[in-house]
């Protein structure tokens, strides 16, 4: 599949439009040409905000549930039971850390992000489990930025890049985050990912917020009705 | 297709009509063009939503121009 250069069109456009603009406007005295190499400066400007065509939806699927699966088999190997904490890209990747044993509070995010990357590591003293969830690449695919704002990242990123599900909407209130997804595609049938991680989309939900947010957020509990879920974060 | 390619081909096409309804009317300065492809521009922007990189630097110019445009205009029936 060809990829869109956005960015060498808009400029190219841009360019041709500005030099057919100032010669027909200052030498040919014609004001409808002019006009159109306005609208061609107008149509590459736009281009040029445009981000790259993402990765095809089907290959994206396939990733995201091997990537489902390789998480689930790590889960079930240390059999925990705490909520994953997503934090924010590092170096352009973004990974989830998995409590290894029960305490009242969860690791605090500075910990979390100077921990050492290994499989198992340890933040304010407790034993953590590093994941990389499936929304890690999809954020680095979808080039995410602060200024794509987050609902508007979410929703771009879980119906059309993944096509998980036909709406999204999201909602910070404090330090809780909301996530609605509707018309849901794809079950979650890893049990310890959906209570860990929370479902799919919801996961994937949680990574590209802490990207755009640059917070770390705790899954506090997800319902899932039919094709719906509404997933409540807690922003650290 | 894409949504973003969509926005840019009804954008295009917009533009393009825009220019090719007013020259064949005939007799407008280039003020009135740059006025038409701003709400074109504002419309497709509204209608398709294109997720953007950048702050719409596009928008805000235009917005400025129409808003220049539409001052000179008002001043000039004030007969200022």
């Amino acid at each position: 599949m060809a990829k869109v250069r956005y960015f060498s069109f808009g400029a190219g456009i841009a360019a041709f439009g500005a030099v057919v603009a100032f010669i027909s406007y200052y030498f040919l005295f014609s004001v409808p040409f002019a006009a159109l190499g306005v609208a061609c400066v107008i149509l590459g400007g736009a281009t040029l905000t445009l981000p790259e065509s993402p990765v095809p939806s089907g290959a994206v699927r396939g990733v995201i549930h091997a990537s489902v699966m390789n998480v689930e088999a790590l889960l079930e190997e240390f059999d925990v039971r705490e909520k994953a904490v997503y934090l924010p890209p590092k170096e352009g990747e973004s990974v989830a850390y998995v409590p290894l044993a029960s305490n009242p509070h969860l690791p605090s995010v500075e910990s979390l992000v100077n921990a050492p990357r290994r499989l198992v590591s340890e933040a304010d003293g407790v034993p953590v489990l590093l994941v990389i969830p499936p929304g890690s690449e999809l954020v680095r695919a979808s080039e995410l930025s602060e200024a794509s704002g987050l609902e508007d990242a979410i929703q771009y990123v879980l119906t059309e890049v993944s096509e998980l599900c036909s709406s999204a909407k999201a909602v910070v209130a404090g330090d809780r985050l909301v996530v609605e997804m509707r018309g849901i595609k794809v079950k979650t049938e890893a049990a310890k990912y959906l209570v860990t991680l929370g479902s799919i989309p919801a996961s994937i939900a949680a990574s590209v917020a802490s990207a755009v947010l640059k917070r770390g957020l705790s899954l506090v509990s997800e319902s899932i009705e039919g094709k719906d879920s509404s997933a409540t974060f807690r922003l650290l | 297709m894409e949504r973003q390619n969509l926005y840019l081909m009804t954008l295009a096409s917009l533009l393009l009509l825009s220019t090719a309804g007013l020259s064949m009317i005939g007799g407008y300065t280039l003020d009135v063009y740059v006025s038409m492809f701003t709400i074109c521009y504002f419309v497709a922007s509204t209608v398709f939503r294109p997720r953007r990189l950048t702050f719409d630097f596009v928008g805000v110019v235009l917005f400025i121009v129409f808003a220049y445009i539409v001052a000179l205009r008002v001043l000039a029936i004030l007969a200022i």
